[in-house]
């Protein structure tokens, strides 16, 4: 591999975003004059890119099945309510919307009527939810997922309905 | 209190769905082989199952889900039986082509035959150069690509965030070379 200039090592960094604003300036003007760091650059660019359109597989027809197979295996969960309350607070988030807690008692509702992970068969309406949960889609999505605020107070609104 | 429960599970099972493909692909594009990626996926999700007491709301979720598919990815090399098994990308593509009508997104009308198969072969090339990268590398390299912050990878794979640096920079140098055929436009 040819030896480039002095910028070239923050040219990975440029594109992820990921150099102070002073550096970032530097580098950016410095590609403005540096025909050799424009070209490794642009490479990276599409380097990117050419990531982005390389397919994503899909799981096979019994990955679910296979899952839930190994799910009953599993030891019961010592601490059941803990180790979902865990993860429960972190999905349902902190913070109260009143006018969310209705919906997601809904959703709730549905969720623990037709969902049912241990059962190996997937009935018509785990089909339809499943199909239905494409808003959980993407990652980000998840993570700033404050539709479900307040898992105490909406519990509580539970048991009192 | 039963529904609690209830609602704990349908929690565990959102997540099951909305990461479930992501991870298999994360693990597919690390080791090549559809079945064991699979594999290594529901091994992640066992071991959320397993240590969702233990996680701690201090880092995100997407982040701490990485973090245990890289340690299952790295598990994974240790074991000698994968070490040099990997299948044919153009044998999962017709598979999953054949049974599996109306998922794979169909084919633009205009596109020949020879196209499609360069385009696979092309696909080939990539995964195979993303596969061939040192493990910590191409760690480091398909995190970022699915968006992960220095910082974020720096906790997944634990190392410093300039070796993270120095990691992301070099799986680009030399997938920059491995693919130049690609990258002139
Ligand atoms: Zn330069």
């Amino acid at each position: 591999m040819r030896r480039s200039c002095k910028e070239h090592p923050y040219l990975s960094q440029l594109l992820d975003g990921e150099l102070s604003e002073t550096k970032a300036m530097e580098v950016r003007s410095h590609l403005e004059t540096c025909e050799r760091c424009q070209q490794v650059f642009a490479e990276l660019t599409q380097l990117g890119s050419l990531l982005k359109t390389l397919p994503e597989i899909d799981l096979s027809p019994d990955f679910d099945k296979a899952f839930d197979k190994r799910l009953r295996n599993e030891p019961a969960a010592p601490n059941y309510q803990r180790l979902f309350g865990r993860l429960r607070d972190y999905f349902f988030g902190l913070g109260f919307k009143p006018r969310m807690a209705a919906a997601v008692i809904v959703i709730l509702i549905i969720a623990a009527a037709v969902l049912n992970p241990l059962s190996s068969e997937p009935t018509l309406e785990e089909r339809f939810m499943a199909e239905n949960l494409d808003f959980f889609d993407t990652l980000d999505m998840i993570d700033q997922l404050d539709l479900f605020t307040n898992w105490d107070a909406i519990t509580k609104m539970d048991e009192n309905t | 209190m039963a529904a609690f429960k209830e609602g704990d599970r349908a929690a565990f099972r959102m997540l099951f769905d909305a990461y479930k493909k992501k991870i298999v692909n994360f693990c597919y594009r690390f080791c090549g082989v559809r079945e064991t990626a699979e594999d290594m996926a529901q091994e992640v999700f066992l071991r959320v199952y397993r240590a969702a007491a233990t996680y701690t709301p201090d880092a995100k979720f997407s982040t701490w889900i990485f973090r245990i598919a890289v340690n299952v990815c790295l598990n994974e090399l240790r074991r000698p039986a994968y070490r040099y098994k990997t299948e044919p990308v153009d044998g999962w593509m017709k598979e999953s082509v054949s049974d599996k009508k109306g998922y794979e997104p169909a084919a633009p009308r205009e596109t020949s035959p020879d196209m499609m198969i360069e385009k696979h072969e092309q696909e080939r090339i990539i995964r195979e150069s993303i596969r061939k990268l040192p493990e910590r590398q191409r760690v480091a390299f398909l995190l970022v690509n699915e968006g992960a912050s220095y910082e974020e990878i720096s906790q997944q794979i634990g190392l410093s965030e300039s070796g993270v640096k120095s990691l992301i920079h070099r799986a680009r140098e030399t997938l920059r070379e491995t693919l130049k055929e690609f990258l002139r436009e």
